[in-house]
C-alpha cells in the first residue's frame, strides 16, 4: 500500500475563476443597490440608524474577521495547534460589560463617534487626541489588513501583489464610496453568510478527504498525540501568550478596548434601529464568535491530519520555493529534500500503525510512542528546510499563512477551491470595509466638521465624506503596495495598536464607571497609561494581552489621582 | 477651562428582549454560555479519542 499519494495539481480550475469572479461581481453589485438610498451623512456614517440587531450583529463579526485570521489561524492549528483559542475566552464576559456601559451611553449621546462622547464628558482636547490615535493606528493597519491576504493570495493565483490589491481594495472602495455604512452593513451580512458556509464546507470537506481507514476520531487522536489538541493550558506564566488566564483577563481588557472603543466597532452597532437592538448585536457576537474560532482552528488541525497521507511541498509559499530551488546549491538542497520526504514516509506509517493499533490490531502505546517520535523527526525537518531557505535567501522565511490556501488549491474540486477563495476574499473585504467607513467618520466628524468647516449643506457633507472614504482607500493601497518594502515596519504597525488600546478604554472607563474624574485626569492619564506599556513591553516579557489590563488600570488610577492633585483644573 | 461633568445617569432601556425577555436573563445566558463552551472545549482537548 502506498504511504503517501501524489502531490498536489497546481492551478484553479475554469469552475474555480467562475466562482470568484461571480462573487466579486455579485458582492459589488449588491453593494451600490442597497446602498442607493443614500442621501445624507446620517445614512452615510450610521445607516439611517435603521438597523436590525442581526444585521448590525453579523457586521460586527464580518468587520472583525479579517483574511488573515483565517488563513492564519488555520495555519497556526496546523503548526502550533489549537491554543490560540484562549485569545477569544474573554470576549462575551467583555460584550456583557459593554452592552451594560458603553453601549447605552454612546447611543443615547446620539454621537457619531465614540470619540465625540469623550467631548461631552471631558473636554475637546481628549475627544481630539484619541480620535487621531485611531486614525493613525487604523489608517496604518488597514494598508496592512489589506497587504496581507494580497500576499498570499498573489503567490496562489499566480498574480503581482499590486494586481491582488487592486481588485480586492478597488472592489471594496468602489461600494463603501457609494453606499457608506448601509453598503458597509449589508454587505458584510452577504459575506459573512458565505464565510459561515465556508467554515462547515472546510470542515466537512477535511473530514471526507481523511484516507478510508482513517476515521475522525483517529484523526483527533493523532493530533491529540501531536499535541495539536492542548486548548486550555492553566500556566501562570505571564510571557506564554494563549494561556485561561492571559485568554480571560488580558482577552476581556482587549475586547472591550476594541469593540467599546475602536470606532470600526462602535459605528457597527450605532446603526441599530434601537439601543435594545445594539445591544443584542453585541450579546449575538458574544454566543457565536468562541464556537466559530473553535471551527476555523479545528480546520486547520484536520488539515494537519491529511497533509499525514498526502506529498507535502518543501515549503508551502510556492515563490519561495522556487527562489530556493533556483539559489540553493543542488547537493544541499537533495540533502534537504531527503530528510524531508524520509521523514513525512516515516511519519504516514506511523500514523498508520497507530491508528491501526486503535482498532485492534497492535501495541496501543507501543504505536502511540512511534507516531510522536515520528512526528517529531517531521517538525525537526521542517525547521530545518526553514533555516536552509533562511540561509539562502539571506531573510526568515515564515509560510504559516500558505498552508490553507495551497490545501484549496491543491485538493478542493468543481468549484470548491474558487469558493473558499471567495471566502478569504469576503473576510478581506469585509474587514477593510468597516475600517474605511469609520477612518472616514471619524476624520469628517471628529475633525472635519470642527476644524474645517462646521456650516455646510447637507449635499456638501455628503460629497466631503465620500471623498475621505476614497482618500482612505487609496491610502490603504498605498500602504500596501509598500508594505512589501516596510519589513519589520509592518510588526511595529502591528504593534502600535496594543500600546494605546488598553489606555483608552482606561479613558472610556473614567468617563463612564466614575463622577469623581476630571478631563486633565483623562487626558494625563492616558499619557501615564501608554508610557507604562510602553515600559512593560521594552523592559519584560509579559505577553501582549496583558499590556490591555495594564494600560486601562494605570489610566484609570492615574486619572483618578491626577484629578485629585489638581481638582482646581477640573473645578 | 473645563468643567467636571461627571457620567450621566445611566441609560435605562426598556424595550423588551426578544426571546430572553429581560436583561438580566441574556447576560446571564452569555456568561452561562461562555462558560459552558470552556468547559467543553477543555474536556475536547482531554477527550481519549
Amino acid at each position: 500500500m502506498a504511504v503517501l499519494s501524489g502531490p498536489a495539481a497546481g492551478a484553479l480550475a475554469t469552475a474555480d475563476w467562475a466562482v470568484l469572479c461571480a462573487y466579486l461581481t455579485a458582492i459589488v453589485a449588491f453593494g451600490l443597490w442597497v446602498g442607493r438610498g443614500t442621501k445624507n451623512v446620517s445614512d452615510f456614517f450610521l445607516a439611517g440608524r435603521e438597523m436590525r440587531w442581526w444585521a448590525a450583529g453579523l457586521s460586527v463579526m464580518a468587520t472583525q474577521i479579517s483574511a488573515i485570521t483565517f488563513v492564519g489561524t488555520t495555519g497556526q492549528a496546523y503548526t502550533k495547534g489549537m491554543d490560540f483559542l484562549a485569545f477569544y475566552f474573554g470576549l462575551p464576559f467583555a460584550m456583557v460589560v459593554l452592552s451594560l456601559t458603553l453601549v447605552p451611553f454612546f447611543y443615547r449621546a446620539g454621537v457619531f463617534t465614540a470619540y465625540e462622547y469623550l467631548e461631552r464628558r471631558f473636554d475637546a482636547r481628549t475627544r481630539t487626541l484619541t480620535s487621531l490615535l485611531f486614525l493613525v493606528s487604523r489608517g496604518l493597519s488597514v494598508g496592512v489588513t489589506l497587504y496581507a491576504p494580497s500576499l498570499v493570495l498573489s503567490v496562489i493565483f499566480g498574480w503581482s501583489e499590486a494586481a491582488t490589491i487592486a481588485v480586492m481594495g478597488g472592489a471594496t472602495i468602489l461600494y463603501v464610496v457609494y453606499g457608506g455604512n448601509r453598503s458597509v452593513i449589508w454587505t458584510d451580512v452577504a459575506q459573512m453568510g458565505l464565510v459561515w458556509f465556508g467554515i462547515f464546507t472546510c470542515v466537512t470537506v477535511a473530514v471526507t478527504q481523511l484516507p478510508q481507514h482513517v476515521s475522525l476520531r483517529d484523526a483527533l487522536a493523532l493530533a491529540q498525540a501531536a499535541g495539536r489538541l492542548e486548548i486550555v493550558s492553566l500556566s501562570p506564566d505571564l510571557s506564554r501568550p494563549y494561556t485561561l488566564w492571559s485568554g480571560l483577563i488580558g482577552g476581556t481588557f482587549l475586547a472591550m478596548a476594541y469593540f467599546g472603543c475602536d470606532q470600526s466597532q462602535v459605528q457597527r452597532y450605532l446603526s441599530g434601529r434601537s439601543l435594545t437592538e445594539s445591544r443584542l448585536s453585541l450579546l449575538f457576537n458574544a454566543f457565536l464568535k468562541v464556537p466559530m474560532q473553535f471551527l476555523i482552528l479545528l480546520t486547520g488541525v484536520l488539515v494537519f491530519v491529511f497533509f499525514h497521507f498526502q506529498e507535502t511541498p518543501l515549503l508551502w509559499n510556492r515563490a519561495e520555493l522556487a527562489r530556493l530551488e533556483a539559489r540553493a546549491p543542488a547537493a544541499e538542497l537533495a540533502l534537504v529534500r531527503d530528510e524531508a520526504a524520509t521523514a513525512h514516509r516515516e511519519r504516514a506509517a506511523a500514523a498508520e500503525a497507530f491508528a491501526l493499533a486503535r482498532h485492534g490490531s497492535g501495541d496501543l502505546a507501543g504505536t502511540r510512542a512511534a507516531y510522536v517520535a515520528a512526528q517529531g523527526r517531521v517538525e525537526a525537518s521542517e525547521a530545518e528546510a526553514r533555516r536552509f531557505a533562511a540561509r539562502v535567501s539571506g531573510k526568515a522565511v515564515n509560510d504559516v499563512n500558505y498552508i490553507f490556501p495551497s490545501y484549496i488549491v491543491s485538493r478542493l474540486r468543481g468549484g470548491l477551491a474558487g469558493l473558499i477563495l471567495a471566502v478569504i476574499f469576503a473576510a478581506a473585504m469585509s474587514a477593510l470595509a468597516g475600517e474605511l467607513n469609520s477612518l472616514a467618520t471619524a476624520s469628517m466628524v471628529d475633525f472635519y466638521k470642527r476644524f474645517v468647516r462646521r456650516a455646510a449643506s447637507p449635499a456638501h457633507d455628503l460629497l466631503v465624506s465620500r471623498l475621505l472614504t476614497a482618500f482612505w482607500g487609496l491610502f490603504a493601497c498605498g500602504v500596501a503596495l509598500q508594505a512589501g518594502q516596510l519589513g519589520s515596519a509592518i510588526e511595529v504597525v502591528n504593534r502600535f495598536g496594543s500600546y494605546f488600546y488598553g489606555s483608552i478604554l482606561g479613558v472610556f472607563g473614567l468617563a463612564v464607571l466614575t463622577p469623581r474624574a476630571g478631563a486633565r485626569g483623562a487626558f494625563y492619564g492616558l499619557f501615564a497609561g501608554m508610557g507604562v506599556v510602553f515600559l512593560v513591553s521594552r523592559l519584560t516579557s509579559v505577553a501582549f494581552l496583558w499590556y490591555n489590563v495594564v494600560g486601562a488600570l494605570t489610566v484609570f488610577a492615574s486619572g483618578l489621582l491626577i484629578t485629585a492633585l489638581a481638582p482646581a483644573a477640573d473645578a | 477651562m473645563t468643567t467636571r461633568k461627571g457620567p450621566e445617569a445611566p441609560p435605562q432601556d426598556d424595550e423588551r428582549v426578544p426571546l430572553f425577555g429581560s436583561w438580566r436573563a441574556i447576560h446571564a445566558s452569555v456568561v452561562v454560555c461562555a462558560l459552558v463552551v470552556m468547559a467543553l472545549v477543555a474536556l475536547f482537548s482531554r477527550w481519549p479519542f
